[in-house]
């Protein structure tokens, strides 16, 4: 498992990590950016809690909080870092 | 003309960010509009609500130089708080007076410091999402949290900050300095003094503040303080910002 840092030109940066535990994988979303309302990324984290590699890109489309609004990356970056760092 | 209340003053980190987040609740309950002009005293450190804390700061260098470390409730990124020679500003406002479009409504909050700066004679400019630079250079770096109906932003105004105990102290993602095409955040920075070639002292700063906010959001700033349910819900919201729970959330 690993960890993705991503910075888009005029965008914040957005770090995220994947480690797999005995329950399965925990992600940790984190970074410069901003987030309406500011637990989303919290409820997101723990959505995804005990997810596999098989099924992450299922529980992302489940867990995402569509009606939070991100500023400076967007939940599609969020999504792919999640995804590449799961396969790192 | 419509009237804002401002307040004035300096407080340790912990209390500088209670005071902030008890406003929000304050408003919300229909307490005036409020601007705050403060200094962090002593010098301390913010981090974004986002940011992992060991990433952001050089803890280990500010143990050694007793500067405190807060997470506040905004995101955004780290900022140090140089007691000599930073402003910083908090807005408190409703929901409705601001643009709905969130990008929208931080060049608008934004508006009374770029206005500030220009009566400074900087060519001050705001740059999204969140930057106010002059030459291309950040002298002025904002944040914002939401509650229902309530909008806070804060942010700073370095206008004589220790540009080298900045670079020490923060830790800047290779990754960020690329994209912004600078070696080091001394090299992205810079602060009012260096820009006028003159010195300039917090009370011309927060002047200058204060006439750029009645400027652009066309109020006046009367000087008030705060009620005693707000300075009540400040002080226990403090201990939020002294717990390792909060300031290592991540």
């Amino acid at each position: 498992m690993g960890r993705i840092v991503v910075k888009r030109p005029g965008g914040k940066l957005l770090d995220v990590e994947v480690r797999e535990t005995e329950k399965g994988l925990e992600v940790t979303v984190s970074g410069d950016f901003f987030a309406f309302p500011e637990d989303s990324i919290a409820r997101l984290e723990e959505c995804l809690k005990g997810s596999s590699r098989e099924n992450l890109r299922e529980r992302l489309g489940e867990c995402i909080p569509e009606d939070a609004e991100l500023v400076g990356v967007s939940w599609s970056d969020v999504a792919e870092a999640i995804l590449r760092a799961a396969t790192e | 003309m419509a009237e804002w209340r401002l307040i004035l003053g300096r407080c340790p980190a912990d209390l500088c960010m209670a005071i902030d987040e008890a406003l929000m609740y304050s408003r919300a309950m229909g307490a005036p509009n409020t601007v705050r002009l403060y200094v962090f005293d002593p010098t301390a450190v913010t981090i974004g609500y986002f940011q992992r804390i060991r990433d952001s700061v050089d803890l280990v260098e500010a143990g050694r130089l007793g500067i405190n470390v807060v997470r506040r409730i905004s995101g955004g990124g780290s900022v140090l708080h140089d007691a000599r020679g930073e402003v910083t500003y908090s807005v408190v406002v409703g929901e409705e007076d601001v643009p709905r479009d969130v990008e929208d409504s931080f060049r608008h909050l934004s508006g009374g410091v770029v206005e500030a700066l220009r009566l400074m004679g900087l060519p001050a400019e705001f740059v999204p999402v969140n930057d106010i630079v002059v030459k291309g250079k950040k002298i002025s770096g904002n944040a914002q949290a939401r509650r229902p109906g309530v909008v806070l932003q804060h942010g700073t105004l370095l206008y004589d900050a220790d540009l080298e105990l900045m670079a020490r102290i923060l830790k800047a993602p290779k990754a960020k300095l690329e994209t912004h095409g600078a070696a080091s955040i001394a090299e992205r920075v810079t602060t009012v003094s260096r820009e006028l070639g003159r010195p300039i002292t917090a009370g011309e700063v927060v002047e200058a503040l204060r006439r750029g906010f009645e400027k652009h959001f066309g109020v006046t700033l009367v000087e008030g303080q705060l009620t005693p349910l707000e300075y009540s819900l400040a002080s226990s919201l403090r201990w939020k910002y002294r717990s390792n729970e909060w300031n290592y959330l991540r």
